[in-house]
């Protein structure tokens, strides 16, 4: 095995089973409620439950082919998702629209 | 005033009795003392006089610990260095199951850039959930892995690395010293060993989503669950129908509504893969049912699956049997009934009950014997002061010592099921025969010609091609009759060679090719013939 191949797995690896589910570990878990332990255990048990779900998700509904540059995107998107995510929470996004939503439902009653 | 005396007394007797057990258990695992010994009902014994200190309660927590992090890490090294040197002895994998995988994820990875569902035989189909092989297509796209590397590389680490978990659900439902333990123990666990020798690649997997699933469920993140439920539907599906068993008396008690959230979540993410698959999954399911009622009404037992069953692991796990009872004992007197306690009951009643796959089911029953172990041990033997706290502490180690041992010897001892000649030999038979060939093997060889050849293998009561029944392959494997042996041959067309190891455990009667109708190509360590056609 070269060394361009050995850094290929060695990073390859990383994209594929620690980063997404690093991303989505805190959706789940805000950075205060569990300790680094928790979290890298985390990281890589979602991330091996949560690449094979996608791409075959995306296979099988949508037909995207199972290549580099496709695969990659997936990876990629997945993580940002959960970015997207945690960046909306971060400025109370999420909970004023469910706040919203919660007040339109109470004035759809009352009518 | 006397009572407590009494108590006090018991309690020391306790100690006494299981530092006299831990050593005993040494002395056997050093090859000191005889194994005929019955040490079990020694460790049944030990159950009695840790009653008392089970009906005191004991203030427990610690909240943080330290020297978590060095210990951890010591056990992932550990777990990780038996693993790596057991492999180290030959380039061949070791286990059975090695040639099964490489060749379902060469068919993925030829299939590639779409997922070959359509074209896949049923037996592949039936043993083969989707989620492991996705996996190796990512992996060899993004990483460019071939299916070598990722079993090589992966399944030791992915091994060693559930050590983490285990200590992350134990800590969370029973502390950290709890946790702490449970994760050393894991470690040197000979069953989680063998799941390795046997190359349970799978099955590792499950174990981890598992123990997600029960932490998941357990802090109550359903979305999270919801994930790690789909994950056991993908990946392995024993562990699945076991956390859906769980999950059954834990919503009946709890009756929390995420529960239902949750489980529908998991259903939609896990109908593609299951929807294509309805009849292979049914033929599975069905069989599982049937195989757990013929087991109640006729005492039979069927389906056990490859792996030692429970006597030997009463033997294999003695060391820490003892306190794994008092830990379940603990968990009835506090009333804890958290999905740990249920995993323990079922996964106890499939393995003693034998109702199916009961000895496959012993690697996940040893996941909860080692966290009930944890928390006995954290109860009965670290949760003392001054003097009988020293003591606890060091019939703790010994423990880990007398459970290690087993797991060292068989690392040492670790050797695959053919040699690196045979090996070559089925690699021979990829470069050198026609393509369209027929490979005839027996079971004992099947996986490895399966993965290696490149070519169509026919072999008793496996893969699509085979066409003989069970006596039909008996009458075929014992004769030394070449008219016999010429009409089972002729029943494939296309060119056919016949591929024998030379292991001990593994039959083939050869005198039937030593005439004109069969040419030997090849022999080191194994034979190969070319079936040259009756005539």
């Amino acid at each position: 095995m070269s060394v361009l191949e050995g850094f290929r797995i060695f990073f390859g690896s990383v994209f594929v089973l620690f980063i997404p589910g690093f991303a989505w570990s805190y959706v789940f878990f805000a950075k205060k409620n569990i300790d680094w332990i928790e979290r890298a255990a985390l990281s890589v048990g979602l991330s091996i439950a949560l690449v094979p779900l996608m791409v075959f998700w995306f296979n099988w509904l949508l037909d995207v082919k199972i290549t580099l540059p496709n695969t990659s995107l997936m990876v990629c998107g997945l993580t940002g998702v959960a970015l997207v995510w945690i960046w909306a929470r971060k400025h109370s996004w999420t909970s004023r629209s469910v706040e919203r939503a919660k007040l339109w439902f109470k004035s759809l009653r009352s009518r | 005033m006397r009572k407590l005396k009494v108590s006090k007394a018991i309690d020391f007797s306790f100690l006494q009795l299981a530092l006299v057990f831990i050593i005993l258990v040494l002395l056997k695992e050093l090859k000191i003392l005889s194994p005929l010994f019955k040490y079990e009902l020694f460790a049944y014994v030990l159950l009695l006089p840790a009653i008392p200190a089970l009906l005191a309660r004991r203030p427990s927590e610690v909240r943080s610990l330290r020297g978590t992090l060095p210990i951890l890490m010591a056990a992932f090294l550990f777990a990780l260095s038996v693993r790596l040197f057991a492999q180290s002895h030959s380039s061949v994998p070791l286990g059975y199951d090695p040639g099964f995988y490489k060749y379902t994820m060469d068919l993925y990875a030829n299939a590639l850039p779409q997922i070959p569902e359509a074209d896949l035989a049923s037996w592949v189909k039936e043993i083969n959930p989707q989620g492991l092989f996705v996996l190796s297509d990512t992996m060899h796209v993004m990483a460019g892995t071939n299916a070598l590397q990722f079993m090589n590389y992966l399944f030791p680490f992915l091994g060693a690395l559930l050590v983490f978990p285990m200590f992350v659900v134990t800590r969370a439902l029973f502390g950290p010293r709890a946790g702490l333990v449970a994760a050393v123990l894991y470690a040197v666990s000979y069953t989680q060993f063998d799941v390795f020798t046997m190359f349970y690649f799978k099955n590792v997997l499950g174990l981890m989503f598992l123990l997600f699933s029960i932490y998941a469920l357990e802090k109550r993140r359903y979305g999270l669950m919801a994930i790690t439920v789909a994950a056991l539907g993908i990946f392995h599906r024993p562990e699945f129908l076991l956390f859906a068993l769980i999950l059954i008396p834990y919503f009946i008690l709890h009756r929390r509504r995420g529960i239902i959230f949750a489980v529908l979540g998991a259903a939609v993410l896990i109908a593609p893969f299951w929807l294509p698959r309805w009849d292979a999954n049914w033929t599975v399911l069905t069989g599982t049912i049937e195989t757990a009622v013929s087991s109640i009404q006729n005492g039979e037992e069927l389906g056990g699956g490859t792996f030692f069953d429970f006597t030997t692991y009463r033997v294999v796990a003695l060391a820490y049997l003892p306190f794994a009872l008092i830990g379940a004992l603990f968990l009835l007197r506090n009333r804890n009934w958290n999905s740990v306690f249920f995993y323990f009951v079922i996964s106890s009643i499939i393995v003693v009950f034998h109702l199916f796959f009961f000895k496959r089911f012993i690697i996940p029953l040893d996941i909860v014997f080692v966290m009930l172990a944890a928390v006995g041990i954290d109860y009965i033997l670290l949760r003392r002061e001054q003097i009988s706290r020293v003591a606890g502490v060091v019939i703790m180690l010994l423990l880990i010592v007398a459970a290690g041992i087993p797991t060292l010897d068989a690392a040492q001892d670790a050797r695959p099921r053919v040699t690196e000649d045979q090996l070559q030999a089925v690699e021979w038979i990829a470069e050198n025969t026609e393509e369209d060939a027929y490979v005839l093997a027996t079971s004992y060889d099947a996986p490895w010609v399966l993965g290696w050849s490149e070519r169509r293998v026919i072999a008793p009561g496996l893969f699509e091609w085979n066409v003989h029944n069970r006596k039909e392959w008996r009458s075929f494997l014992r004769t030394g009759d070449l008219e016999g042996a010429r009409l089972f041959l002729d029943a494939y067309e296309g060119p056919l060679y016949i591929y024998h190891s030379e292991n001990r455990e593994n039959y083939l009667n050869l005198q039937k090719f030593q005439n004109p109708s069969f040419e030997e190509v090849y022999r080191n360590g194994a034979v190969v013939y070319r079936y040259l056609g009756g005539g």
